[in-house]
């Protein structure tokens, strides 16, 4: 957007430059008669306008920018194309393209680490708060009234996690096949979660539903509340990790401390 | 359609499709398991389709129908396709009265709501014509006269994939006519529990009718109204291409291995049976959800494979979850 609105400013500005050299050819007659406003007139009409256009470019691309963010920018940032397989027994492809470092670069456009991924890299950023930072991004979606369009990426970044963390192919899935892929030992209220967050969200893609402003309350709390229990239950797992890696320590002293004893 | 037509036709859908539970609850008195199989009987149902089933022997295909015949109350007939078996014998013949002098009609058991033609491959072609026919046009020809099939009339056909030798494979432009074929599998060692504990110490209780063959009737229009978005639609036709030209989908490793792909009557059969999937699951609209679900069964004999994946033993299904694979979920 920036460069086509350049690229026109430039060629507007060399089209009025053209316009105006007659008036530099002029003005040496009009100086010899009068003397006085030859080179100032050239100026006044090549950069004024020059300046006016540029601004006008900058100011229209900046209302664009800041009243409609494109969707692709509001997706997850780190959507996984089409050919990366993390599911390696049951999908093969020609040209599989290589994962690049979590939080490194936009995979679909390779802009430069933003501030939330630095802020995320600085806070050894989980899958939680990843996908808790992009569903902080749908709520502008809600507000210029882009009710499919939020219901859409609330979907893809649930799956998206599901996905990562549990490592099935879940962004070209369907809910069904999500839901029948997470695996087995798990609790009841993560699947009744996904289910219901996918499902919710199927119903306003591919029903034409308008949902109310409570649903669309409900919609985000639900998907927030299950990132953040995902964060708890993942603390406990770590905790009970490192209290289990004690327990065998502490076993081993034991073991130790009484072979001497016997010895 | 407006957004309350589909908040009405939502809770219309809701309302109308309650009787699936107490029919898969009449069934169950009959077979245990087989969920798959009895959903897309209904399916076939409601669509007004023919079902080609495809399973070993054993697997309570024929108790199935016997139990879906009960609970709507339709006439059941079954039919035994042997090399010896002549069309007369399907769909009837005209036999002289010696004591008025005249022809009357014998009537075959084509002439039933529910047909179940048992081991299709078996019979020589001109059976399978004939019968497939009769499918296809819902009227038989005996003599000089034409006799409609009853509505609701749906065939079920079996076929048996062992013992292949001296049987009659069905050409593909018929297994065409076919809306689903389905792979009828062994029951969970749980269902099997279920049924030798179930089986073998009580008698079977009697099945109820459920619902009426006139309101099966009326609930294909109800089906039909299911709301399919564009979305949804563009899914479809994308699946039913890619099966054709799959370089165009990034499918390029399925190009040698397909000969034919599905035909528009498969990209009508999937769209009528996702409707039919989301109507099961008391839903006003489809999803890629229900597509997914039907979409295997009716594409998996409309894929025809070719040499190359013969020789390489690649199966039609193995193709098609491919297809669904490689081509982007809406």
């Amino acid at each position: 957007m920036q460069r086509i609105i350049n690229s026109t400013s430039v060629s507007i500005c060399v089209q009025f430059a053209l316009g105006n050299a007659h008036l530099f050819a002029a003005s040496d007659d009009f100086n010899s008669n009068s003397g006085t406003p030859g080179i100032f007139g050239a100026i006044l009409g090549v950069v004024v306008p020059a300046l006016l256009i540029i601004a006008i470019g900058g100011g229209i691309y900046f209302w664009l920018r800041r009243n409609k963010p494109s969707l692709t920018d509001l997706l997850p940032r780190r959507r996984i194309p089409k050919n990366w397989d993390i599911s390696p027994s049951t999908y093969t492809s020609s040209s599989p393209a290589p994962m690049p470092p979590r939080g490194t670069v936009h995979p679909d456009n390779l802009d430069p680490l933003t501030e939330p991924d630095r802020q995320l890299e600085r806070d050894e950023y989980t899958l939680e708060s990843i996908a808790l930072a992009d569903l902080e991004g749908v709520l502008s979606l809600r507000a210029s009234n882009r009710i499919q369009e939020y219901y859409e990426v609330i979907a893809i970044i649930i799956k998206q996690y599901v996905g990562e963390k549990y490592q099935i192919k879940s962004l070209d899935a369907t809910t069904g096949q999500i839901l029948s892929a997470l695996p087995n030992g798990l609790t009841d209220s993560i699947t009744d979660h996904v289910g219901e967050i996918l499902r919710s969200c199927d119903m306003v893609q591919f029903s034409r539903h308008r949902p109310s402003r409570s649903e669309l309350d409900r919609i985000y709390q639900t998907a927030r509340e299950f990132l953040e229990s995902q964060i708890v239950v993942a603390t406990i797992e770590a905790d009970e990790f490192e209290a289990e890696e004690e327990a065998e320590e502490n076993s081993e002293i034991y073991k130790h401390y009484r072979r001497r004893l016997q010895g | 359609m407006r957004e309350s037509d589909l908040m009405a036709l939502n809770e219309r859908i809701q309302e109308a499709s309650t009787f699936v539970e107490e029919i898969f609850e009449e069934i169950r008195k009959a077979i245990i398991g087989q969920k798959y199989m009895i959903e897309r009987m209904i399916i076939g149902l409601l669509c007004n389709g023919h079902i080609l089933l495809e399973g070993v022997p054993g697997l309570a295909k024929t108790t199935a129908v016997q139990a879906l015949s009960s609970t709507i109350a339709v006439s059941f007939k079954r039919l035994q396709f042997t090399p010896d078996l002549l069309p007369a014998d399907l769909i009837g013949t005209q036999i002289y009265n010696q004591r008025s002098g005249d022809f009357y009609v014998k009537k075959g058991p084509i002439f039933a709501n529910l047909v179940l033609a048992d081991e299709i491959n078996r019979a020589p072609a001109k059976v399978q014509s004939a019968l497939l026919e009769a499918m296809q046009e819902r009227q038989v020809t005996i003599g000089d006269e034409t006799y409609p099939l009853d509505p609701p009339f749906l065939v079920l056909a079996t076929q048996n994939p062992i013992e292949q030798e001296g049987t009659y494979p069905l050409p593909e432009a018929q297994v065409d006519r076919f809306m689903l074929k389905l792979q009828v599998t062994y029951p969970s060692r749980t269902e099997e529990l279920s049924i030798l504990r179930q089986l073998t110490r009580e008698d079977p209780q009697p099945i109820q009718q459920v619902i009426s063959p006139q309101e099966i009737i009326q609930l294909r229009t109800t089906v039909r109204e299911i709301y399919m978005d564009e979305k949804i639609e563009n899914y479809i036709v994308d699946l039913v291409c890619a099966t054709r030209e799959p370089a165009k989908y990034q499918l390029d490793q399925l190009t040698d291995l397909i000969e034919y792909g599905a035909s528009p009557r498969a990209t009508l059969f999937l769209a009528m049976a996702a409707k039919a999937h989301a109507f099961l699951r008391h839903r006003g609209y489809v999803t890629p959800e229900d597509v997914y679900a039907v979409g295997m069964d009716v594409l998996r004999h409309r894929v025809i494979v070719s040499y190359e994946a013969e020789a390489e033993e690649i199966s039609s299904e193995q193709i098609i979850k491919q297809v669904f694979e490689g081509v982007e979920v809406p």
